[in-house]
């Protein structure tokens, strides 16, 4: 089960690490994202978003700012760091072995 | 010595940074999660949705917010102050929401640790804590016993005491009390107070200084010197309203203007109680007298002696002075006794019950909040499983546990507290007046110390169960929605359980002898009647010398006090019934043509009394005739005895016509028996009624007087106008330890009313604890079991046998813990039934109540749960999975 838990979140992790690929995003944005992105088949809640988000930006992987966004609303900018960008090309690849290894176990069922 | 500071200071900078950075973090997230709350609800609203469905749906989907914000803290952990702030925060929300259980813990723990506290504080304040003196443990008092007569502490002759005082060696400082009393003038009215005179070597042996003024000087000894007094500090508030101008000024004691010298330290009683001390000087009569014992003598040990070395040196004197004086010492022996066995010896039994009392109450208070945490762990089995789920660690979710614990107990021991505050001056108030040293109890840092102690006792056990029972659960648990409970849980709450209701057994066995010796002693016959009688004592030594005068004095007060409207008899007596001091004289007896040895002749109490006393008090004729006021110095010399007397002096004769010598303070005068009256109790008020005898005082005029009257209304009202008649009559004279015989009743049950009423309270409070004890698990079987019980019943069980199952849990935690506790009190009987007044510890009736109480306690317990199951729904808990 302690296995089951660290591949949620390690995905948790690259989900969110790629939405801030192309631009800063705030919290409810990436939320946003990932849904739309993942044709609302991935739902990320706010309790597992936010400690996720300070998780990876007390590891440096993002940093977070405060900045006034489009409609004037004072809104907290997260943004990937260069250690960030490294640790999302580990994972997608690290991800890609998972995908195709999973591929392999069900082609074989 | 700067670096050190430096260091200090920059950890508290450090500190107080990162308080300012945790806050600006929370603060941060606070406004984060409201943006995204904001831009979901303008999202959902683009979307179609109304302004108020927006918002709805936004904040269920934002989840529990709080529970958020917690994980987020798991996440960003900061420093350890940090991180022990937050789970404080976290749980004192998680204990505001349980709030009943929360109370219920403080609540309990309050009452055990605030009573064992206060318990505790009085028992440490009058037995255990050093006398305030220097070098306590030198501190002795010497007594002499007569063997034959089973008297084991009697005071000390005058001639006695010069002796001892130049022949000891052991001892150093012997010095001697003088029971005394003076009264004092005040304008409308003249008081008797007790006192004491002392020796010169008294205050300097015990090395008591006075706190305001000064000690006795020599000089305030000897003939002529001119009289000084020093004031008891209790006296000095009461009285003088704790004016330190009365020091140096003078007071109109017996007569003569005294000189007030100094106030005593509060608290200090010593010989006895008193409200002064004044400078005692052996007259040329006292330095020959080796009779009249009631000298109390005090010494210092010197020299490395033991109590045992002194009272051998004292049995070797003794044996001297037998040699040298035969008669006056014949059967003579010695004692030593500390000081701190004195003053607090009879009453060690009362203190060691309470204090045992309170030990099985904290006992049975541990054990409920034991079985309490058990099961309110259980609860949170679930809350447990999500904060895993969310992250947090094992050590995240140990920490607020323990947190909690500590709040917990951090607020028992706060409200403790109060109720020992509270409990210390309950016991101070309901204390008996002779408890000695109460002035030295209050709650102190010993207090302090023994609440910490259990408090930090407490969070241990707390956390202790709430870590040990909180196994990280897995997604299984949170998958499913059953609150399983572990059977180790159960089983642990129903051994608390058990330990609960034995304690309280053993409290109630405890309790019940007691409350019945006390029936027995309240309803015994006393002898005499105490309502609407008040009494007073008068001196009349210096101011009637002659005895035509006293008795002309005792019959203008008896006439005028019987003229008094609501008065319907009056009398006096050389003493009363359940008077403070003593009741009554030795008197030897000697029946006609019994062969006696002279000085060994046997005794019995007397007192001399008016013919009206018996009346008065209600005191019954049994057979023969009562005194009357024929019975004088003129008329033939008569006695009254009572039954008791009668019983041992003349068992196969009627009494009366009997002669017989009696001497009571003085020569022995040959009496004829003209009457026998009923037995009457006195202090001891379950102890037989000893042999006793009734002279006429107009044959033998006392001076000292006790007046009684009885009136048909309250005898408090009478008190005043009692006091300006006898103020008519003679103002030199002062009236002494007026009150109602009523009052005098209470004083002497007091102590046994203290003891009984906090018993009980103790009983009463742990089978309290013991019935929420067994409702606390029954609800929470009933609890996890309500799926289980659901299932049954749906596949047809009956609720019969739902409650027939759940009341055997019940039952079998009773019977547990009536067989636990039954034996613990038979392990305690032994020590126990020292502590209890000539009552079988193991009476049969004492035992089924005991039962009887704590059987209908835990059954009432489990009629709710037991109901709530049976009630159970089935496809309410079907739909629930």
């Amino acid at each position: 089960m302690a296995e089951a838990r660290e591949v949620l979140q390690g995905t948790l992790d690259l989900l969110i690490l790629s939405s801030l690929r192309v631009a800063p995003l705030h919290g409810w944005g990436i939320a946003q994202e990932i849904r739309a992105r993942s044709n609302e088949v991935v739902l990320v809640t706010t309790g597992a978003l936010y400690p996720a988000l300070h998780r990876l930006a007390q590891q440096g992987l993002v940093s977070a700012r405060w900045q006034v966004s489009d409609n004037n609303r004072r809104a907290r900018y997260y943004t990937l760091t260069a250690a960030g960008r490294r640790a999302l090309s580990d994972k997608e690849a690290w991800w890609q072995r998972f995908v195709v290894g999973v591929a392999g176990v069900l082609r074989h069922a | 010595m700067l670096a050190p500071l430096r260091a200090a200071f920059r950890r508290l900078a450090d500190l107080a940074f990162a308080w300012t950075a945790r806050y600006r973090v929370e603060r941060d997230f606070d406004d984060e999660l409201q943006d995204h709350l904001a831009r979901d609800i303008a999202h959902r609203q683009r979307l179609g949705a109304s302004s108020a469905e927006a918002r709805r749906l936004a904040l269920a989907d934002l989840g529990g917010v709080e529970v958020t914000r917690d994980a987020l803290r798991d996440v960003t952990g900061a420093s350890a102050l940090d991180a022990v702030a937050r789970d404080a925060r976290y749980a004192w929300r998680r204990l505001l929401r349980q709030r009943g259980f929360s109370l219920l813990t403080v609540a309990t723990l309050a009452l055990g640790v605030g009573c064992a506290t206060a318990v505790y504080s009085v028992v440490d304040g009058v037995l255990l804590r050093p006398l305030p003196f220097p070098r306590p443990a030198e501190l002795v008092t010497l007594w002499q016993t007569r063997a034959a007569e089973g008297i084991t502490r009697d005071e000390i002759a005058p001639a006695t005491f010069i002796d001892l005082r130049r022949r000891l060696t052991r001892v150093s400082g012997v010095s001697a009390g003088n029971p005394f009393s003076v009264s004092l003038r005040t304008p409308g009215a003249t008081e008797r107070l007790d006192a004491w005179q002392v020796s010169e070597d008294f205050l300097p042996m015990l090395g008591v200084q006075p706190v305001i003024g000064r000690a006795f000087r020599p000089e305030d000894f000897g003939e002529g010197a001119a009289p000084v007094v020093l004031l008891n500090h209790g006296a000095w508030q009461q009285r003088f309203g704790g004016d330190s101008a009365i020091v140096g000024s003078t007071l109109p004691l017996d007569g003569a203007r005294v000189t007030v010298i100094g106030v005593m330290p509060p608290g200090f009683e010593l010989p006895d109680r008193t409200s002064a001390w004044l400078p005692w000087t052996p007259t040329e009569a006292q330095r020959a007298d080796r009779y009249g014992t009631y000298l109390r003598i005090f010494a210092r040990l010197g020299g490395g002696a033991t109590v045992n070395e002194a009272e051998a040196e004292f049995a070797q004197v003794a044996r001297e002075l037998e040699g040298e004086y035969p008669r006056a010492y014949r059967g003579v022996g010695a004692s030593v006794v500390p000081l701190g066995e004195v003053l607090v010896g009879g009453h060690r039994p009362l203190l060691v019950t309470l204090l045992g009392a309170a030990v099985v109450l904290l006992l049975v208070t541990l054990a409920n909040l034991a079985a309490l945490q058990l099961t309110r762990i259980a609860r949170q089995r679930r809350e447990t499983a999500i904060r895993t789920a969310l992250g947090a660690g094992r050590a995240g979710i140990a920490r607020p546990l323990i947190v909690e614990s500590c709040l917990l107990a951090t607020a028992g021991a706060l409200a403790a507290w109060g109720v020992a505050w509270g409990g210390v001056r309950l016991l101070l108030a309901a204390a008996p007046a002779d408890l000695p040293r109460l002035a030295e109890v209050g709650l102190d840092a010993r207090a302090a110390l023994l609440v910490a102690v259990l408090a930090a006792g407490t969070a241990a056990l707390l956390s202790g169960i709430a870590v040990g029972r909180v196994a990280v659960p897995s997604f299984s648990s949170l998958a499913s929605r059953a609150v399983a409970g572990s059977p180790l849980a159960r089983r642990g709450r129903q051994l608390a359980v058990t330990a609960q209701l034995a304690f309280s057994l053993v409290l109630l066995l405890g309790t019940s002898p007691l409350v019945r010796s006390f029936q027995r002693v309240l309803s015994a016959e006393r002898g005499y009647t105490t309502d609407h009688v008040l009494s007073f004592t008068v001196w009349v030594y210096d101011e009637y010398p002659e005895p035509e005068a006293r008795s002309a004095f005792a019959r203008t007060v008896l006439e005028r006090m019987r003229a008094l409207p609501g008065v319907t008899h009056a009398a006096l007596g050389s003493a009363l019934p359940l008077a403070d001091r003593i009741t009554g004289e030795d008197a030897d007896v000697v029946m006609d043509g019994a062969a006696v040895t002279e000085g060994e002749e046997p005794q019995a109490r007397g007192i001399a009394v008016w013919p009206s006393y018996f009346e008065t008090l209600g005191i019954a004729m049994r057979r023969g005739r009562s005194l009357t006021e024929a019975d004088d110095e003129g008329g033939e010399r008569v006695v009254v005895v009572n039954e008791a007397f009668a019983r041992r002096f003349s068992p196969d004769r009627d009494p009366v016509g009997r002669m017989l010598a009696v001497g009571l303070m003085g020569r022995a005068v040959p009496r004829r028996i003209v009457g026998v009256v009923a037995d009457t109790r006195h202090a001891r008020l379950d102890a037989p009624p000893e042999p006793g005898l009734y002279i006429p005082w107009l044959q033998q005029p006392i001076a000292a007087m006790s007046f009684v009257v009885r009136g048909d209304r309250p005898a408090e009202s009478l008190a005043a106008p009692v006091s300006r008649l006898m103020q008519a009559i003679d103002p030199r004279l002062g009236l002494g330890h007026m009150g109602t015989m009523d009052a005098l009743l209470d004083q002497r049950l007091r102590e046994r009313r203290v003891l009984l009423a906090l018993l009980a309270a103790f009983a009463t409070g742990a089978s309290l604890l013991a019935a929420v004890g067994v409702f606390g698990v029954m609800s929470q079987s009933v609890l996890e079991r309500r799926r289980e019980v659901g299932v049954r019943l749906a596949l047809g069980a009956s609720r019969r046998d739902i409650a027939r199952e759940l009341s055997r849990e019940a039952l079998a935690m009773t019977l547990g813990g009536l067989v636990v506790g039954i034996a613990l009190a038979a392990l305690g009987a032994s020590a126990f039934s020292r502590f209890l007044f000539e009552v079988e510890p193991f009476d049969g009736f004492a035992f089924a109540s005991a039962v009887v109480v704590l059987v209908a306690a835990a059954v009432a317990a489990a009629v709710v749960p037991t109901w709530r199951a049976m009630r159970t729904d089935p496809l309410m808990v079907m739909q629930a999975e």
